[in-house]
């Protein structure tokens, strides 16, 4: 096999589905970050958002609004879970937050079940998006490059929003020490119930472009959780920067992982989380553990 | 009775990543002696207890405890070889009973530690030893009670229990009266006078009274450093010392 | 007090009376579901050394669970032993284990130690899902169970469920009687000091990383226990018994049990497999109902099952006592 030839192929892979793993794992960290809960559910948030894509899909038949009503109403199901379990078992700790989005995810994943059978799905993507672009002396196909420049826009208009707006430094300020914040008159759960929403919204995006690129199941989101564990301990938990290059860096071990070894691919995964785990629980780039 | 020296730090300095909070402090604590610390907040009284109980690992200098280099031990260790704290936030442990926190203590200084096939109750000195120190800190009625439903000053009390139960030659009290009114205050220093009996006391302190009742050397941490040790009234009188705390009494 | 340990004891001795006398009074099927009570009940009340009483949470303890199953299981195959040290190699491996993992996994306390114990459960599962000449992948190996032997007396058969019944039934009792005698020992106390404030048991001269570590060892053994007698039951293993479903599983029972009480798990074990035996006849939506009954037991009711019991309870006791005058 010439490695040299396949290589650029191979690191668009890993990138492709890095920044899918970047969309999922924004969210995480973000609330992370601020809640101090590691959100169980966020797995399952990302498969309601394929789910519902396809449901949109079936009523309407464009992509396009599917991908941008389906997100919406992850956002609602999110600021759901937040208002109503997250908010009440918040006194009694982040074991009893946990457990809860825990219990969460299994239900969604029933739910998902009861509702929309056990097999998968297929879902389809709009011509448009389904053929492949010629480059690097081979064929790409088109659709990857679609879910890169959609993570890419996001994660840009992420970037700006909390950066340069008012907002978005709130929102900073707050994941960094809440109590502050919460001194000096904002509205702290709000911003927790918003933020919530928001990381739900993302894990609802990437549920639509993903499901037709990874598979729409019912163990979808079981499945993505063990590599956003992984991306979330790695970059620091609390920390976008940290989230996007352990994003990159997992996609890509992941694409080279599966090339060379596919036997070991897993493997690499988990224990790259227990040597992050052992050796520096805070992650490459976050302050907080 | 020789007055040799128990515990002696040597150009102790500890950072906080840039910042220099202990700034070289060289100090000598005399067996047997009561000495107080003083000092503004944010001196670094805390943070030297901290370094002294091997919660904080220097970054440079030495802490020798009855002639044995104890720099970087870990707290159980230095606790093992006699060196007992209290906390100024009360560090107890809450859904135990006053009698259960007390024995945990016992049965580390009496070496029981891993045992798991025998019933505790085997070690019928432990609940007289327990008993005992319940009575010495006036919380044997209250020894079924919940440490965490106990009252301001009870649990203060039970913070120096926990302390002296491990029998250690030098005990450390980080601010024991702190947030007590006067009489509470009163009964903290009868019972601190009480406990430390033919021990090595090292006391931080606020509360005036306290130190001159209790203390024969005082000790006054400035921003890191030392800037006076002396007896109550060389203290008293100590120029450096007025400016350092402007307006003590 | 003493009145009331009376009823305690009374209650305890009738309570494994009826236990005894069990197989005479339940057909079959139902004894099965009471085997498997009492297997999940050891898993329960192990897993609750370290969840409740520790305070550890850990996300991946199928991992014991599932060393045991698989090491009984392999130890009939290669080396044609009987139960009973089959059973016990289940613990000791389970420990081995416990060692490999609890030497880096204790260092670390609340969200990485949940995660720590996930990723090694992971690893652990995927070992076994890879390995399929050793361990038969996810199709699993299949064992007839063996029989007990006891030195001196010969083999007795363990085919007829009543046999495996009051093997299981023995075994359970001990192990959970030394887990409940556990918690007044030294270590089972020092073990709940340390959950209560980890940073003070360091300074009062406990080395808080080697207890840990061995009660981490403690709840291993016996969760090894509880899988070699699963996969005994089953006369089967596969990567079910050591995957992430199984370590989920034993969490949410524990907790919906009810930690803060000894036999809370028990309850919570009971509670659930009952359930699940009578209302998967009718709907294949278990997984839904456990998750909601979790749910609402973390928002509503955390102190578990037992603790809603012994709330009621002392309130009808006082709601007596005020009536007494």
């Amino acid at each position: 096999m010439d490695y040299i030839s396949i290589l650029p192929i191979q690191i668009l892979h890993g990138l492709v589905y890095g920044m899918l793993l970047f969309l999922l794992a924004s969210g995480l960290t973000l609330i992370f970050g601020m809640m101090g809960v590691l959100n169980f559910a966020h797995g399952a948030l990302y498969m309601i958002g394929a789910y519902f894509s396809f449901s949109v899909l079936l009523w309407t038949g464009q992509f396009w609004l599917s991908l941008i009503i389906a997100p919406v109403l992850v956002a609602l199901v999110g600021l759901l879970i937040e208002r109503v379990f997250l908010r009440k078992v918040h006194v009694y700790g982040h074991v009893a937050e946990l457990l809860v989005t825990f219990g969460i995810a299994f239900i969604l994943e029933d739910v998902v079940m009861i509702l929309w059978g056990s097999e998968p799905l297929k879902i389809e993507i709009p011509a448009i998006l389904a053929g492949s672009l010629s480059m690097f002396g081979d064929t790409y196909p088109t659709y990857r490059l679609f879910i890169l420049v959609v993570s890419l826009l996001v994660f840009v208009f992420l970037s700006l929003i909390l950066t340069k707006t008012r907002a978005g430094i709130i929102v900073r300020a707050a994941v960094d020490n809440k109590e502050m914040v919460g001194a000096l008159g904002f509205n702290v759960p709000l911003i927790f119930l918003l933020l919530f929403g928001v990381g739900a919204w993302l894990a609802g995006l990437a549920g639509v472009i993903g499901g037709p690129y990874l598979m729409t199941h019912p163990g979808m989101g079981a499945v993505i959780l063990v590599d956003l564990f992984v991306v979330v301990v790695l970059g620091g938990l609390g920390s976008i920067r940290g989230a996007l290059l352990a994003a990159i860096l997992i996609g890509e071990i992941q694409s080279f992982g599966v090339l060379f070894l596919p036997q070991f691919a897993l493997f690499f995964q988990y224990l790259l989380l227990a040597a992050v785990l052992i050796l520096k629980p805070e992650g490459l780039l976050g302050e907080k553990t | 009775m020789e007055n040799a020296t128990i515990l002696e730090t040597i150009d102790l300095r500890k950072d906080f990543g840039s910042q220099k909070i202990i700034n070289g402090i060289s100090l000598s604590i005399g067996r047997g002696s009561r000495h107080a610390i003083l000092g503004p907040n944010g001196a670094g009284k805390t943070t030297f207890f901290n370094l002294l109980s091997g919660f904080h690992k220097a970054t440079s200098g030495e802490i020798i405890f009855k002639g044995n280099d104890i720099t970087g031990l870990s707290p159980y260790r230095i606790n093992r070889l006699g060196i007992a704290r209290s906390f100024q936030i009360t560090n107890v442990f809450p859904k135990l009973s006053v009698f259960e926190n007390v024995r945990a203590v016992l049965m580390s200084k009496h070496k029981i530690r891993f045992n798991f096939l025998r019933n505790i109750r085997k070690w019928g000195n432990l609940e007289q030893e327990t008993d005992a120190i319940l009575e010495q800190i006036g919380l044997r009625e209250k020894k079924e009670a919940q440490a965490g439903f106990l009252s301001y000053g009870e649990q203060r009390a039970l913070e120096v229990g926990i302390t002296i139960a491990s029998d250690p030659e030098v005990i450390l009290l980080d601010e024991p009266t702190a947030g007590m009114s006067i009489d509470e205050t009163r009964q903290a220093i009868k019972l601190i006078d009480k406990v430390t009996q033919g021990k090595t006391l090292l006391i931080i302190e606020h509360d005036m009274e306290v130190v001159f009742t209790l203390a024969d050397v005082i000790t006054v941490i400035y921003y890191g450093t030392v800037v006076a040790t002396g007896s109550p009234e060389e203290i008293r009188a100590n120029q450096k010392v007025r400016e350092a705390y402007l307006g003590d009494q | 007090m003493t009145h009331y340990r009376i009823w305690n004891w009374l209650f305890l001795i009738s309570f494994l009376a009826l236990l005894a006398f069990l197989p005479g009074l339940i057909p079959e099927f139902s004894l099965n579901v009471v085997i498997t009570m009492l297997i999940y009940s050891l898993f329960a009340i192990a897993f609750n050394i370290l969840f409740g009483q520790a305070g550890l949470l850990s996300f991946g303890h199928a991992a014991y669970f599932g060393t045991g199953a698989y090491t009984s299981i392999l130890v009939y195959k290669h080396f044609g032993l009987s139960l009973f040290p089959g059973i016990l190699a289940g613990g000791v491996f389970s420990v081995l284990l416990g060692v490999i993992f609890g030497v880096f996994v204790v260092r670390l306390s609340g969200m990485p130690f949940a995660l720590l114990s996930l990723a090694f459960n992971m690893l652990i599962y995927a070992v076994a899902e890879k390995w399929r000449t050793f361990t038969g992948g996810e199709d699993g190996i299949a064992m007839q169970r063996p029989d007990l032997f006891i030195p001196g007396f010969g083999s007795i058969d363990m085919f007829p469920t009543v046999n495996f019944y009051y093997f299981v039934l023995i075994i359970v009792v001990l192990c959970i009687a030394y887990c409940w005698w556990f918690t007044k020992t030294p270590l089972g106390r020092i073990n709940v000091c340390i959950r209560e404030n980890e940073e003070r048991a360091g300074f009062v001269g406990y080395n808080t990383y080697t207890t840990k570590l061995l009660v981490y060892l403690v709840c291993a053994f016996f969760c090894g226990v509880a899988g070699a007698l699963a996969s005994s039951f089953d006369e089967f293993v596969s990567t079910s018994m050591i995957n992430m479903v199984k370590s989920g599983d034993i969490l949410i029972t524990t907790f919906v049990g009810g930690l803060g009480i000894f036999w809370g798990p028990i309850a919570g074990v009971c509670f659930l497999t009952y359930l699940n035996d009578t209302l998967s006849s009718f709907t294949k939506h278990w997984v839904l109902i456990q998750g909601a009954i979790f749910i609402a037991v973390v928002m509503y009711a955390p102190d578990g099952i037992s603790g809603l019991l012994l709330r009621i309870k002392n309130r009808l006791f006082d709601r007596f006592k005020i009536e007494k005058g």
